[in-house]
């Protein structure tokens, strides 16, 4: 009997984690939500200057992307021809380029309303769909952030506007300069474009 | 009693193991199958009579992950677009797109931020409706073409709405009762047939484009009935006049793409590839 009691009681626990993984795990779209509106409250926060403004902003961005994921794809199929000293430094590197390149674009938001449309799971993957409504646009402009899962936190590995995917964007200039320089070159160049940008800045 | 401190024991086990399951990410393939392999030290030096039972299990579940991976890799393909648009040109298409950008920061953008200094925004928007507008025939043809028969219905009831109600098109009444505006043009309808973008080009003045949306162009033109209306200097005219107004209204935008790209050439010809290829999916 006694058996019985501690199997049943080994099963309920082994199925706990589980079960509080499914109940107490954000959804991805809340996670993107909370991320944006987190961002907003920064950026309407009037008693931030410009500058700490975007740099609170891109503290939430940081923790939000999966960088490792973003320049795995970025660099694609050279992700496995090159070495991992070499995959770390791209992966630091293009961080700091995105981020130095975004610093400054936040303060350009006006007011445009989002509408979180819907969300599509497919384990570990997550696609996000949000409708930006802008005045000065003719229509709304479509987003699609796409997470992947990683010790149950959703992360950003790719952003879409218009169908136009960041991460495939940058992979088809990355391979195009590859095809004349090589890869340390590559970085040399990109460690330049995120000098001269923090350079701009300061 | 010791069959209570028995189960605490469990207890703190099992609760052990599931606050390191939770919290560790799921191994890769080579590391799991590291960890269970026979040679390990650990348990693979006591022979198991079970242990070729035991290793077909593994290779079995070893191979069903990566399965899943790979059919979770082809997921993830279909959903990105591949490839990239064919650029025999590019060195000319370089050259012109330098052009365009020296004409974009040295001419169109000081005169787009005049226009607009000059015009309230809501009269700018009012002007982008109306153009939009008169060119409605043209959305409506594509959308027949492409069969589209939804569509084309939103498009006629759209002109016909904006033109009455929405004072010649100026304003947008019809997106108001869930009229979307829908974006059709011969280069998609080439696109829905097949026509892939054959060669990208950058023409001076006029900017992106590729083979297939050039002929598109040349064939909206020609379908349009404003075109056999007015002179052709005014047609001309509208045109440049729905450039200098959409510049306006969307200052910074190139600046914002070309700012964040590596290759600001590429990155440009990528967008449009791609955004085209969404449009023609739509």
């Amino acid at each position: 009997m006694k058996g019985k009691v501690l199997t049943a009681l080994l099963v309920l626990l082994t199925a706990l984690p589980t079960l509080a993984a499914s109940t107490l795990a954000i959804s991805p779209m809340d996670q993107v939500k909370r991320e944006i509106e987190d961002a907003l409250t920064i950026l309407k926060n009037p008693k931030l200057k410009p500058q700490e403004r975007s740099h609170e902003i891109l503290k939430i961005v940081e923790k939000s992307v999966d960088w490792h994921e973003v320049a795995k794809r970025v660099l694609g199929i050279r992700w496995r021809r090159v070495t991992q000293q070499q995959r770390k430094r791209f992966t630091q590197l293009f961080k700091e380029f995105v981020k130095a390149n975004y610093a400054d674009k936040f303060e350009r938001y006006s007011g445009e309303k989002i509408i979180y449309e819907k969300e599509e799971i497919d384990t570990p993957y997550a696609r996000v769909f949000l409708k930006i409504y802008s005045k000065t646009q003719p229509k709304p402009i479509s987003m699609e952030c796409r997470l992947i899962n990683k010790r149950g936190k959703w992360l950003v590995y790719d952003i879409l506007i218009e169908g136009v995917s960041m991460v495939n964007n940058y992979r088809v200039q990355i391979n195009n300069i590859l095809v004349n320089s090589s890869f340390d070159q590559m970085l040399e160049n990109l460690q330049k474009k995120v000098k001269k940008k923090f350079g701009k800045e300061t | 009693m010791r069959n209570t401190a028995k189960t605490l024991l469990a207890v703190v086990v099992v609760m052990a193991w599931a606050t390191v399951s939770m919290a560790s990410e799921p191994l890769p393939l080579v590391l799991a199958s590291a960890q269970y392999s026979p040679t390990d030290p650990k348990e693979g030096a006591q022979v198991c009579p079970y242990k070729n039972n035991i290793d077909s299990d593994r290779i079995r579940l070893a191979q069903k992950w990566e399965a899943e991976e790979k059919a979770r890799e082809a997921r993830e393909k279909g959903k990105v677009i591949q490839g990239t648009m064919p650029d025999p040109f590019q060195p000319v298409n370089r050259g012109f797109f330098w052009v365009n950008d020296k004409l974009y920061f040295n001419a169109l953008k000081p005169l787009a931020r005049v226009y607009g200094f000059i015009l309230p925004e809501d009269v700018r928007i009012g002007v982008r409706q109306a153009i939009l507008n008169l060119h409605a025939p043209v959305r409506f043809a594509n959308s027949l073409l492409q069969l589209k028969i939804e569509k084309a219905g939103i498009v006629l009831c759209r002109f016909v709405i904006n033109s009455t109600v929405g004072l010649a098109g100026l304003l947008d009444p019809a997106s108001q009762i869930g009229l979307k505006r829908i974006d059709e043009d011969a280069g998609q309808t080439l696109g829905v047939y097949g026509l892939k973008e054959v060669a990208y080009i950058d023409w001076p003045i006029f900017g992106t484009s590729c083979v297939r949306d050039s002929l598109g162009t040349i064939a909206d033109t020609l379908m349009d009935p404003i075109y056999y209306l007015v002179n052709g200097w005014v047609y001309a005219g509208l045109y440049a006049l729905n450039k200098l107004n959409e510049t306006s209204l969307t200052l910074g935008s190139y600046e914002s793409l070309i700012e964040s790209a590596i290759d600001p050439y590429i990155a440009v010809r990528n967008a449009y590839y791609q955004y085209r290829r969404e449009l023609i999916q739509k």
